[in-house]
């Protein structure tokens, strides 16, 4: 089972909307995983111990855990890149 | 839910040099029909400060501006404007990038759950190209309106 943290600002509206695009990529390529929905500020706690951190804007820190910024998913723009990247990240 | 676009919400041809010129300009029918209450304009600038809503677009680059909770919501309302040039905003994806902002739209939900649902409809919206694009050569807010209008699904 494969641990997912998806962030945005306040932790409710656009994570939510990237949380179910995330949802039918790990389905549509066979992978389990639980998706954890939080602020940004809570990324912290789940550095280095999840698989995947996913956040609706770009971020400057360096984590431990390979972090993908999932605004495509918002906006369409490069949305088939980045079903990829987390789908590759996930299968490494 | 079902929405449609108020016509008394959606202006044209807005001309601010600023951000928050733009977004108080955009906001103000929402103040001046009892949408939201007199604070509503402030909070709304003081968000997109802290976390911008600026979107790329394939046409037209957008925002999404809101207030978070309180600001005296009543009811559920999108405030439109269509600017006459572009006024840079940060970018919600990275907040170092400015991106020419065409159309504002400025969320008033009165419930979290309205506010998911509405941005969920707004992002299919701002995926259809050719309607932000006739959107910036319409000239009146009826016009931009009804063509949102048409545009919506729910």
């Amino acid at each position: 089972m494969k641990q997912i943290v998806i962030a945005c600002g306040a932790g409710l509206a656009t994570s939510s909307m990237v949380l179910d695009k995330v949802e039918s990529v790990l389905k549509q390529n066979g992978i389990r995983g639980r998706l954890i929905q939080c602020t940004l500020g809570q990324v912290d706690g789940y550095d280095g111990t999840v698989d995947l951190i996913i956040t609706t804007m770009k971020v400057r820190k360096k984590y431990q855990t390979p972090c993908i910024t999932g605004s495509a998913f918002l906006t369409g723009i490069g949305e088939e890149e980045v079903a990829q990247q987390i789908v590759e990240t996930l299968k490494a | 839910m079902t929405f449609q676009f108020d016509p008394g919400l959606v202006q044209v041809d807005i001309v601010s040099p600023t951000r928050d010129d733009a977004l108080r300009e955009v906001a103000r029918p929402l103040v001046e029909q009892g949408c939201v209450g007199p604070t509503y304009p402030d909070l709304v600038c003081e968000r997109e400060r802290n976390y911008p809503t600026g979107l790329p677009t394939r046409g037209a680059s957008v925002a999404l501006a809101h207030a978070d909770a309180n600001g005296g919501v009543k009811g559920n309302h999108v405030a439109v404007g269509v600017l006459r040039s572009p006024v840079p905003f940060a970018n919600m994806e990275d907040a170092d990038e400015e991106l020419p902002v065409r159309i504002i739209f400025i969320l008033a939900m009165e419930s979290a759950h309205a506010h998911l649902e509405m941005l969920t409809c707004m992002m299919r919206l701002i995926r259809d190209e050719e309607l932000l694009s006739s959107l910036l050569h319409l000239e009146t807010g009826d016009e931009v309106c009804h063509a949102l209008n048409e545009h919506i699904t729910p």
